[in-house]
Formats: C-alpha cells, sequence, structure tokens
C-alpha cells in the first residue's frame, strides 16, 4: 500500500532529523522509534506490529521531544492510527479497511479546508499582511522581494485553494490537479520558510484522496 | 527504549492531557494571523572578556535536499516556539515566577546545548521583542547573565 511506504518515508526522515540533532534533549526515544516504525512500515505491515508507529507518535510528542515536530506528529498520527485500522480489519468480511482508507483522504482535505477558514476569518491574511508577516518567520537568510510585491495576490490564491480543496475528493481529474499544486504548494513553503517537514508529512494523505476521487466517478 | 519511556511517562504526567488533545484535534490554523517578532542575543564570555556575540537560532543556509530533509531549519523553528512560549509568559508573570517556570528553563537549557562545544564560563542572554502593533523597535524583555559550565542544565 502506498500510503504505508509513503508513511514510513515520513518516519524515517524524521528519525535521521533526530539522530543529526544531538543538543536536542529527549531525542533517542524518538529516533530510535521512528526508525523502527519506518521499517514495520516498509517491511513488516502486518496487524500486530503496525501499531507500532501510532504508539511512537503518542510516545513521543507527548512525553520525549513534544512540540519539536509541530502539526507534522498530528498527520503521522492520524494516518498512522487509520492505516493501522486498515490492517488490522483487512481481513474480516466488514468494509471497515475501506472506510479507513476513504476517512484518511476526508482528513486530509479537512486539513487544507480548516487552514483555509482560519485564514478566511482573518482580515489580515485577506489584505496580504500576515503574508508578508509569514516571510519574515524563515529559517532562511533569504528574504524572496518577489513574493512580498505579490503577497495579496498569492494570499487570496492560497486562501481560495485551500478552501476548494474538499473538490479533490469528488473527480479524479480535480484530484490530481489538487495533489500536484499541493506539491508544488509544499515544495515552496519548504523552500521559503523552511518547512519541509509537512511536504512528505502531506503526501501521505494523497493516495487515499485519489482512492476517494475514484470512488466519487462512480 | 522501554526503560526510557518508563521515565518519559514519569516526568511528563502532568501535561499529557493537553499534549494528547494537541496531537488528536490539532489547529490547522498556520500562519493566520501576524505576531510579535522575538529575538534573542547571546554573548560568550571567558574569564570576563567576551569571545563571541551572535543571534540564536542562527539562520540556515539552503541546500536543495532542504526541501525535504531540514533538521537544522526543523530545530530552527522549534528553537523559535521556545523562544516565542519564554517572551510571553515573561510579559505575564513577574519576573520571578517566570524565571522558575519549566517554560524558561527549557528555552535556556535548548540555548546552552547549542551553544555546548564552545568553550566559556559565563554566558549572557538578551530576549527581545518587536511588538507587531507598535512602529518601534525591539524593546528588551529578559537580560540574564549566567555563570555556567560546559554541558551544565538547568533542568
Amino acid at each position: 500500500m502506498v500510503t504505508a511506504k509513503l508513511l514510513g518515508l515520513v518516519f524515517f526522515t524524521c528519525s535521521l532529523e533526530y539522530f543529526s540533532l544531538p543538543h536536542l534533549a529527549h531525542r533517542l526515544f524518538p529516533a530510535w522509534s521512528y526508525l523502527l516504525s519506518a521499517i514495520v512500515l516498509w517491511f513488516i505491515p502486518i496487524p500486530l506490529l503496525i501499531w507500532l508507529p501510532v504508539i511512537s507518535v503518542i510516545a513521543s510528542s507527548c512525553f520525549f521531544t513534544r512540540r519539536f515536530n509541530g502539526g507534522a506528529d498530528s498527520v503521522m498520527f492520524w494516518v498512522g492510527l487509520l492505516l493501522a485500522l486498515t490492517y488490522t480489519t483487512a481481513d474480516s468480511k466488514t468494509h471497515f479497511s475501506v472506510i479507513s482508507v476513504m476517512t484518511i483522504g476526508f482528513v486530509g482535505a479537512f486539513a487544507y479546508f480548516m487552514a483555509g477558514v482560519s485564514k478566511l476569518l482573518s482580515p489580515q491574511w485577506r489584505t496580504g499582511e500576515t503574508f508578508q508577516w509569514s516571510l519574515s518567520q524563515t529559517c532562511f537568510s533569504e528574504t524572496f522581494p518577489i513574493l512580498r510585491q505579490h503577497s495579496r495576490c498569492l494570499s487570496l490564491g492560497i486562501l481560495l485553494w485551500q478552501l476548494s480543496f474538499p473538490l479533490a475528493l469528488t473527480h479524479r481529474y480535480l484530484a490530481i490537479f489538487y495533489i500536484v499544486s499541493g506539491l508544488v504548494f509544499h515544495i515552496v513553503n519548504a523552500r521559503v520558510l523552511g518547512l519541509s517537514r509537512f511536504t512528505l508529512a502531506f503526501s501521505c494523505f494523497y493516495p487515499a484522496i485519489l482512492f476517494l476521487s475514484h470512488s466519487g466517478d462512480h | 527504549m522501554v526503560i526510557m519511556a518508563i521515565k518519559g511517562l514519569i516526568f511528563n504526567k502532568r501535561t499529557l492531557p493537553l499534549d494528547l488533545l494537541r496531537l488528536f484535534f490539532t489547529s490547522w490554523s498556520f500562519f493566520d494571523r501576524p505576531g510579535d517578532s522575538f529575538r534573542t542575543r547571546l554573548t560568550l564570555y571567558q574569564d570576563a572578556t567576551p569571545i563571541l556575540e551572535q543571534n540564536w537560532p542562527e539562520t540556515v543556509s539552503f541546500k536543495w535536499w532542504q526541501l525535504i530533509f531540514n533538521p537544522a531549519g526543523n530545530d530552527w523553528h522549534y528553537s523559535k516556539q521556545l523562544e516565542s512560549c519564554a517572551a510571553i509568559l515573561s510579559q505575564k508573570y513577574p519576573s520571578e515566577d517566570f524565571l522558575q517556570s519549566r517554560e524558561f528553563k527549557q528555552y535556556l537549557n535548548h540555548i546552552l546545548k547549542y551553544v555546548g562545544p564552545k568553550s566559556f564560563d559565563t554566558i549572557s542572554v538578551l530576549l527581545e521583542v518587536k511588538k507587531y502593533s507598535a512602529n518601534a523597535d525591539f524593546q528588551r524583555l529578559v537580560f540574564l547573565t549566567l555563570p555556567t559550565t560546559n554541558k551544565k542544565t538547568f533542568i
């Protein structure tokens, strides 16, 4: 299953991050448990072991590095939980495993939609003021003046794109459009703001969104 | 790993309900409103002589692989979170309560681990705020000079 492989890649990169930051407190538990989770997701996704990624995320974000991974932890938790339910119920005669996969798609679309709603409710986002401010919240030294010049236009574009993201669930061509634009969005975010952790984490939603859009076609 | 998990559970049981809530019901409100800007300036001293002055955390130079793997960038964002948490608390609580708070100690510990390998006997930490609403320059929030040794932590 593509989602499991992608989630495995997310756990693997997070594990490497923890290993490469020696000054980060309490990093060894998440580093090792995320590495084991990646191995489970890639090579041995059996019902008993598939819960390890979920337990790892809960333990790491509640007891150890806590806020280090930010919203990406939440994405990993939800995708991991629904994936574990999918694998655990795959052999039963119920359609629960299909429902779990579909829920991954719904959660992904909901995440983008809610980000859009919070921007819609912010007058400073609509005027481009917040966009300009967010450009200063970057870990890189570059300032990207071209983005500042078009801040209002880009703000409204992002707002409309996020609000309309649930349309991706209705048709496969729309799904492909939103998935490709989503990847571009996250790669630009990673380049400009340094939010690389979301590039792979959010891509875990995309196979399920594509699956849901095919269901929508029929 | 089991021992580490049990230790983690004992030390963080107070904050567990909040952390679990944050994981289940995360906020998707990223960058929806502008806020105050904070900055931290460190000065390291050896025998009362300043040997290094720097902003903390330092910015990261871009490499193409950082599009999907950026530990230094993620650490930068995490450091800014600790810094903004400490700065907000310093404005809300009296200094004696604030200086004893877990959040401020976490902020200081992260700074000390960050500068750890360098040789110094005293460190001064200057935390400043630039209010978004006011058109003013950075204002001092906290200034501390701490005698310390390498790898010493406050928690």
